[in-house]
């Protein structure tokens, strides 16, 4: 009989104990099945998001809204075929058109003038 | 000891009261472990209703850019009668968005016979996260999905478009769900969830290109309508395809994608090419070896079969060498060429080249050719310059790209294709070197002849222009014609042909009074050379003779080319769109 009592009081807080660590992990459980239920949803909502992105993109690349600015606000023209050049055509250009410092009188460096010219012509715009 | 004797108290000794704790202890936690194992999850109540959707595949250009895509979008909507509190939820809504009738909202909200109400329909799903976060009971989201076209109009009858339901009814669309059903099934993902895009050979670039000038032609010559195509000779590879007035996929019903006018001309009508056709004639004739660059016919006089009299446009009344014969366009040339081919090898040659069977693409929208009824003298003759037979004009520009790539004929595709599926699926129609005849004579068109006005400088333009009378009410008419040109570039070794058509343009000052294809479809085509040209990466060369004079011209013919847009738009120049 004793032995009997033993065996049952130790099967008892083995019960107990497999019964608390049995509630721990459902609930662990439970709590890594929310997180991965909002993971979810997030990614769903970002997808989502992404979508809208790449379908805004593709609007805004249509060329024909991008040829309609164009012709609002830039100063742009169709490329003719004379200013299509192949490099070797531009390397045997280039002697002529050579970097020389202070070729012009009272300006000593021709980039900085460019420079200088067009912002001047914005601050004019 | 027996149950009998004992009675009632003996179940009440410690021992049993023991064994009857343990089984009840064992019992629950018996069931709470088949609940875990076996049990289903309760339940779940959730806020948000997702509409079963089959992915649809993506449309893309030959780049990657979006022609088509499901775009998601959330509806949020009420039940009143499941509503706890409809100031507290009348309160959180506006808190939330500002734009919403809160007075309206808590009339509708109040009456608990409501099972639905709509409140926000197609919003982000920023907006749908902070709706849902306010955790109002009986709000809910609806999720759905909309077929969108970001390039709207661009490529329309390319495209096609779908029903709400998510159907394809036109173009690629219907194709995703037809014939090319199988092809979209390659396109889905293993999981069920999404799916590739479908790659069409389609560039937006030229497209738009191709369409800009189709649409400026519309205008400048009257046409009630337009058409015209970029192919890729080597692949049969369509980069772009455009038929004017077109619609707007995003709205096809209200921007009339169903009337008759906006059916596509490419591929869904029928017309006579005219001249265009002359080419096929010219490369059947060389090809066979009756006609030789060097050999002369007779185009003195009206060429008489039977009742029928054959005349010339631009008659020049003498014997014309056969580039003669190409470049003045002589009816009666040509039609003797076939005729000294022979019938039944003239049949067997448009037979052999496609002319005679309905052509298919992945469009669905296909038509079947208009034949003779019989084929006699009088029909072979007239066939030999594009009268008295309709096709699709792309079935037309297919075979003008069989003659000038080399002698192969392609199947055309809407899908992007490599050169090598091409190689598979083409078919020799003529020899090489009579391809390069074909060349020699398109080119020397371009140059001295009807197709003089493309002039795209530099980038070795060669065509072939038609002008058909139109069949109105049963008869061909004078005043009313369909003018196209069919050329290709760079002629020494051509990469892209080019395609223009307009219905019924109207002689105008600028034109001289003339209707012809040589004075609206082939500058027209010259503009789209010049544009598309350095997007395709054709490099231009302007040190010949011909170039320099062709650049002259071009400058002539387009004076707002090179002119900066701004000031062109502002009408600085006249002639400029």
């Amino acid at each position: 009989m004793r032995f009997l009592n033993v065996l049952n009081g130790v099967l008892l807080i083995g019960l107990i104990v497999f019964a608390v660590v049995l509630y721990a992990r459902e609930q662990q459980t439970r709590l890594a099945e929310r997180e991965i239920r909002r993971l979810e949803a997030d990614i769903a909502r970002e997808e989502e998001n992404i979508r809208i992105l790449q379908v805004e993109r593709a609007m805004l690349m249509n060329p024909e809204r991008i040829e309609r600015l164009v012709r609002r606000h830039l100063v742009m023209a169709p490329v003719g075929p004379e200013r299509i050049r192949g490099l070797n055509a531009i390397l045997a250009d280039l002697p002529a058109r050579a970097y020389k410092p202070d070729a012009q009188e009272g300006v000593s460096d021709p980039l900085a003038a460019l420079i200088a010219r067009v912002q001047a012509g914005e601050a004019k715009r | 000891m027996t149950a009998g004797r004992a009675g009632i108290g003996a179940l009440f000794t410690r021992q049993r009261l023991t064994i009857l704790a343990f089984a009840a202890v064992f019992l629950v936690i018996a069931g709470k472990a088949a609940w875990l194992t076996l049990g289903v999850d309760p339940e779940r109540r959730t806020a948000v209703v997702r509409k079963a959707h089959i992915p649809r595949p993506d449309i893309v250009d030959r780049n990657g850019i979006l022609l088509a895509a499901d775009m998601p979008f959330a509806s949020v909507f009420a039940e009143p009668y499941r509503m706890i509190d409809v100031d507290e939820a009348v309160e959180k809504l506006t808190s939330v968005v500002p734009s919403l009738n809160a007075a309206k909202l808590r009339r509708l909200f109040s009456d608990k016979r409501r099972k639905f109400v709509w409140v926000l329909r197609k919003i982000g799903p920023d907006l749908e996260k902070r709706i849902l976060d306010l955790g109002i009971p009986g709000i809910r989201v609806m999720k759905e999905k909309r077929r969108i076209y970001p390039m709207g109009r661009l490529a329309a009858h390319v495209v096609g478009f779908s029903n709400i339901d998510s159907k394809g009814l036109s173009g690629i669309e219907r194709f995703l769900d037809g014939a090319g059903a199988i092809f979209t099934a390659s396109l889905i993902n293993p999981s069920g969830k999404d799916a590739r895009p479908a790659q069409l050979a389609l560039d937006v670039r030229v497209q738009h290109a191709l369409r800009a000038e189709l649409q400026r032609a519309m205008r400048k010559y009257k046409a009630l309508g337009a058409g015209g195509l970029v192919m890729n000779v080597h692949t049969g590879e369509i980069l772009a395809m455009v038929s004017l007035p077109d619609f707007n996929p995003n709205d096809p019903v209200k921007t009339g994608a169903l009337k008759k006018d906006r059916l596509n001309r490419m591929t869904a009508g029928v017309y006579e090419l005219g001249s265009v056709i002359k080419a096929v004639t010219f490369a059947m004739a060389l090809d066979a070896g009756t006609a030789r660059l060097d050999k002369s016919y007779d185009a003195r006089f009206p060429l008489r079969i039977g009742r029928m009299k054959i005349n010339d446009y631009h008659a020049q009344r003498r014997w014309l060498t056969v580039p003669e014969i190409f470049i003045h366009s002589s009816n009666i040339g040509t039609a003797r060429m076939a005729l000294e081919v022979g019938l039944e090898r003239h049949k067997a040659f448009l037979r052999k080249v496609g002319l005679f069977d309905k052509l298919r693409t992945e469009l669905p929208e296909a038509a079947r050719p208009l034949l003779p009824r019989r084929w006699t003298k009088v029909s072979s003759a007239t066939a030999a310059f594009g009268h008295g037979f309709a096709v699709q004009p792309l079935q037309g520009a297919t075979v003008i790209a069989a003659l000038i790539n080399g002698g192969k004929l392609i199947p055309p595709t809407f899908l992007k294709r490599d050169k090598d599926a091409a190689e598979v699926l083409s078919r020799r129609i003529i020899s090489e070197d009579t391809s390069r005849k074909m060349r020699y004579l398109f080119r020397l068109n371009a140059i001295e002849g009807t197709a003089r006005r493309a002039a795209a400088p530099g980038w070795r333009v060669g065509g072939k222009t038609g002008t058909a009378e139109k069949v109105i009410n049963g008869r061909y008419s004078k005043d009313h014609r369909l003018t196209s040109f069919i050329g290709a570039f760079p002629m020494d070794d051509p990469k892209y042909l080019v395609m223009v058509m307009l219905d019924d343009p109207r002689p105008t000052a600028e034109t001289r009074g003339f209707a012809t294809s040589g004075w609206n479809a082939v500058p027209t085509a010259g503009r789209v050379v010049a544009r598309i040209a350095p997007i395709l990466g054709v490099k231009p060369k302007l040190d010949s003779e011909e170039a320099k004079k062709e650049l002259a011209r071009w400058r002539k013919i387009n004076p707002d080319w090179n002119v900066p847009m701004a000031v062109a738009a502002k009408g600085a120049v006249s002639g400029a769109q």
